[in-house]
């Protein structure tokens, strides 16, 4: 208990340290005019007449990274149970989401942007970032079914449907988990970089506008509202990967 | 009732056959074990007795030879559920109850759960008590006894037993035996029990094979008479230790690395 609150005070005690350079940083004006003073950020996003803007902007990208990491997680799990239930397709599903990967995400909102209407572009690059980390962590997952375990359902005679049900999803949860929670943060980012090429509202065209119009705080609030989004989901999903772990590690 | 009798014949385990350096695991093994016989197999460590096991169960299969369980060969057994196995990992599911993994024995073979003789072998195995308990809340002699429990529940006639003591301290150890013996007692199933420990294979079986390693070769038979059912006193018992101490020399004799 003691280990883990030592943990929790130097994490706290970093963050301060973090916080109180960049105050410091914007004050002295180390970086340049383009980097404001922590207090001014949370000044401008407290300010009662930016905040049905900003509030609307994060909302969007929120809920176009939910609805595109609830789609890419559920194909993505897909992938990789086709590949366990159909060894043949295992390699193709695997250089396919390979592949998709492989392409900068930057790339795949630009390459979306053009393909798909505005509205569901972020949905899209959001889904396409979080298909491939659930990908992998549900490969991963379906692999750590162990030995003796895998063994004991064939003495069983335990059919390759049952094996998969009883044996290889539980053994995945894990796995599945972290890939839950390492897939938040990218379905944020992919949502903002799906609204940056052709979306009018969320926190992509907040960052472009305040970016062209030198708008250097409400940039930073932002993106402040970014991360903290970000952060909120991984830590929720946090919460769900250590109750995964508790119950279904050995 | 179909026969579980379980006969070997001439059977060569090598691994990486096709290659120049190729290890011979098991040569020359024919083996018979009679239908509701309990045998042990006891040899040094890689005599290929584990293996012999897992032939038998249909988890691996030989490079020649032939394997036999009732006039059929092995994996139809497990595929028709009449096999109970444990191992010296207890193999439970970590996210199941003790209970759960019990009746994972009828789920995983897709059987209908049969409630009541879950109940019985849980408290056969003196673990009703912790019927709701996750794995890792019980010792290891506990998990162990979970583990015996799912490999009778479906009332196996072929069960198969890897040194399912081997982790476990010598008084759970012993304890443990006492109570399979009671429990193997109650019917006989066609028993074989891979361990090292001379004095529990002596113990449980009516017939104790000793192997010899590089390659695993069957040395003798020893046919043990004791009556059944066996009790505690049979440990302090004279003649009981002379065969241990007449099978503990043949095993020395065996390993000439040891």
């Amino acid at each position: 208990m003691s280990a883990r609150l030592s943990r929790a005070l130097s994490g706290a005690a970093g963050l301060a340290v973090l916080l109180v350079l960049w105050e410091l940083a914007g004050r002295r004006g180390w970086l340049g005019a383009s980097w404001p003073p922590l207090s001014a950020v949370l000044a401008y996003l407290a300010a009662p007449q930016n905040r049905p803007l900003l509030l609307d902007a994060t909302a969007r990208t929120a809920q176009e990274a939910f609805v595109g990491y609830f789609i890419g997680s559920v194909v993505g799990s897909l992938g990789a149970t086709c590949g366990l239930l159909v060894p043949p397709s295992a390699p193709g599903i695997d250089r396919l989401a390979a592949t998709v990967n492989g392409v900068p995400i930057i790339a795949v909102g630009s390459l979306c942007a053009v393909t798909f209407p505005p509205a569901i572009n972020p949905i899209v690059v959001a889904a396409l970032g979080t298909f491939f980390v659930l990908f992998v962590a549900a490969t991963t997952g379906f692999g750590a079914v162990a030995n003796a375990h895998r063994e004991l359902f064939t003495a069983l005679g335990a059919s390759r449907w049952t094996t998969f049900r009883r044996l290889a999803i539980p053994s995945a949860v894990p796995a599945l988990a972290d890939g839950l929670r390492a897939a938040a943060p990218v379905a944020v980012v992919g949502a903002i970089i799906g609204e940056w090429f052709a979306s009018e509202r969320g926190l992509g065209p907040l960052l472009v506008n305040a970016m062209q119009n030198y708008q250097t705080t409400l940039l930073w609030s932002a993106a402040l509202l970014g991360a903290v989004l970000s952060a909120i989901a991984y830590a929720l999903l946090g919460l769900v990967q250590r109750g995964a772990a508790r119950r279904y590690r050995p | 009732m179909t026969s579980s009798a379980i006969a070997l014949q001439q059977v060569r385990v090598e691994y990486g056959a096709r290659k120049a350096r190729s290890v011979l695991a098991l040569d020359g093994i024919d083996l018979a074990l009679e239908s509701g016989t309990f045998t042990a197999l006891i040899g040094p460590s890689g005599c290929g007795k584990s293996t012999i096991l897992r032939l038998i169960a249909g988890l691996q299969r030989p490079t020649a030879g032939t394997i036999t369980v009732g006039g059929r060969e092995p994996g139809r057994l497990a595929a028709e559920h009449r096999l109970g196995i444990a191992f010296q990992d207890d193999a439970l599911l970590p996210w199941l109850s003790a209970r759960d993994n019990v009746a994972l024995a009828f789920r995983a073979g897709g059987l209908p759960v049969d409630a009541a003789r879950i109940d019985r072998l849980l408290a056969l195995v003196g673990l009703e008590a912790f019927a709701h308990a996750y794995p890792r809340q019980l010792s290891g002699g506990m998990r162990q006894r979970v583990a015996i429990a799912r490999a009778l529940v479906i009332g196996p006639e072929v069960l198969l037993l890897d040194e399912p003591f081997g982790a476990l301290d010598a008084v759970t150890r012993r304890h443990l035996n006492l109570e399979l013996q009671r429990l193997w007692s109650e019917r006989a199933i066609t028993t074989l029990l891979v361990t090292h420990s001379v004095e529990e294979a002596v113990f449980l079986a009516d017939r104790v094979v000793v192997m010899s390693p590089r390659p695993g070769r069957i040395q003798q038979i020893r046919t043990i008479e004791f009556a059944r059912p066996r009790a505690r006193t049979l440990l302090s018992d004279a003649r009981f230790h002379a065969l241990v101490d007449e099978l503990t020399e043949a095993l020395d004799a065996a390993d000439p690395l040891a």
